[in-house]
């Protein structure tokens, strides 16, 4: 059966400091480094898959999904703590996209500029993002000790989840830049993010 | 080679853990990160820290809290300087690991027991590792060595050498040494420490891959 074949084949699972074995010509992919003696080492406990790419042999460790720091160019979940004219300072609750959630939310902050793509100047951070907002934003640089650098000027990007500042009902998207509350009618500006289902 | 004990995920509330038993010692070890301080400088590498604590039983005998807190530290400050060798902390940019190590009982030599244990504990916790750290203490009574001593064999001893090596590496990353003894007993005991390391480290790797193999990580 398909089941039974798929398990026959033998599994190599590495451990930190195990060469991967296999000619000098190996590349090193993600789970994997190369020692000062040009041999392949893992990094981590994992499986070990070597595979064939155009260019030559790659090794690749994979462990499982551990917890992690936010890193650059990804999409994190946060939520919005305060803001001021310029900034809006958020902390950092999901990694991956949504779907690690941290043990302890680290500190993000989003920038006027960073806000939207056109029209920086004349960004109304109150109009953007409010606090106790969700948004949903991509990590431009790791900052300084103190907060991440995020952006929410893609399509994709910004609020996934507010509530109304009169009624406290959970708003509905009605454009890139407004939600209403389904509860009072009125809308309430914000960048909106659109998320494809 | 002397009774090893060693498991891994002992402890599920932490990323990791690990227990070793090791010449009488029994060490627990728990690594909780990645941790994003905002108190700590900027720094583009990782940190590793490390806390130690001894059981209030951990000894024989009764100790003064000022020497218990002693050891504490000096156990605490050697195993960072036996496993920042290891861990690839270039990877971890603002970024700690907390290593907690608790003495539930001390044998003949805690080190080489809460060393091992932090080891088996950051792999365990998929923590970035040049190599995994294997460390053995051998003591010399004058005619005669004994590698992972016990209690009341380091009771007799004149010298005691702790040695930590990576053995897939062929890297030493820690020797301390302390006692009396001619320079060829303490150059013999380091050579059989890093063959007591090797063992271990075969041992911490064969109890990984098991985990591993379970589907446990």
């Amino acid at each position: 059966r398909a089941v039974m074949a798929a398990e026959n084949v033998a599994v190599t699972i590495v451990c930190p400091g195990d060469a991967v074995p296999g000619d000098k010509e190996m590349q090193a992919g993600p789970g994997t480094y190369v020692d000062e003696h040009g041999t392949v080492r893992a990094f981590v406990l994992g499986r070990l898959v070597v595979s064939e790419t155009p260019a030559g042999l790659v090794a690749e460790v994979s462990a499982n999904n551990t917890p992690r720091t936010p890193q650059v160019g990804e999409v994190v979940v946060c939520r919005v703590t305060r803001i001021s004219a310029r900034l809006a300072h958020v902390e950092i609750v999901c990694t991956r996209g949504g779907m690690s959630v941290l043990r302890d939310p680290c500190a993000g902050l989003v920038r006027k500029e960073d806000v939207r793509p056109y029209d920086v100047d004349a960004v109304e951070m109150f109009k953007c993002l409010r606090p106790g907002d969700v948004v949903r934003a991509r990590v431009l640089s790791l900052g300084d000790a103190r907060s991440y650098y995020l952006s929410t000027a893609d399509k994709d990007l910004g609020v996934i989840f507010a509530k109304g500042s009169q009624t406290g009902a959970t708003m509905v998207p009605v454009s890139a830049g407004r939600m209403r509350c389904p509860v009072s009618g009125v809308e309430e500006h914000r960048k909106v993010a659109r998320l494809t289902a | 080679m002397a009774a090893v004990h060693a498991d891994v995920g002992v402890i599920t509330a932490a990323v990791g853990s690990a227990v070793i038993e090791l010449g009488g010692s029994r060490v627990l070890c728990a690594i909780y990160g990645p941790n994003v301080d905002s108190r700590q400088e900027f720094s583009g590498r990782g940190q590793l820290q490390c806390d130690v604590q001894y059981a209030t039983f951990a000894r024989r005998r009764h100790c003064e809290p000022a020497a218990i807190a002693e050891a504490q530290a000096e156990v605490a400050a050697d195993v960072l300087a036996a496993l920042t060798p290891a861990v690839r902390l270039e990877d971890y940019p603002k970024t700690s690991w907390a290593i907690n190590i608790f003495v539930v009982q001390e044998g003949g030599a805690v080190l080489p027991a809460a060393i091992n244990a932090a080891s088996l504990a950051l792999a365990h916790a998929s923590v970035h590792m040049r190599g995994l750290v294997g460390a053995s203490a051998v003591i010399s009574t004058g005619d005669d060595m004994q590698v992972h001593p016990t209690e009341e064999a380091a009771g007799t001893a004149l010298a005691t050498v702790i040695v930590a090596t990576m053995p897939a590496l062929g890297q030493t990353c820690l020797v301390r040494s302390a006692g009396r003894a001619s320079p060829v007993q303490v150059l013999d005991a380091v050579a059989a420490a890093r063959k007591g390391c090797g063992d271990i480290h075969a041992h911490l790797r064969k109890v990984l891959l098991a985990r591993a193999a379970d589907g446990q990580l």
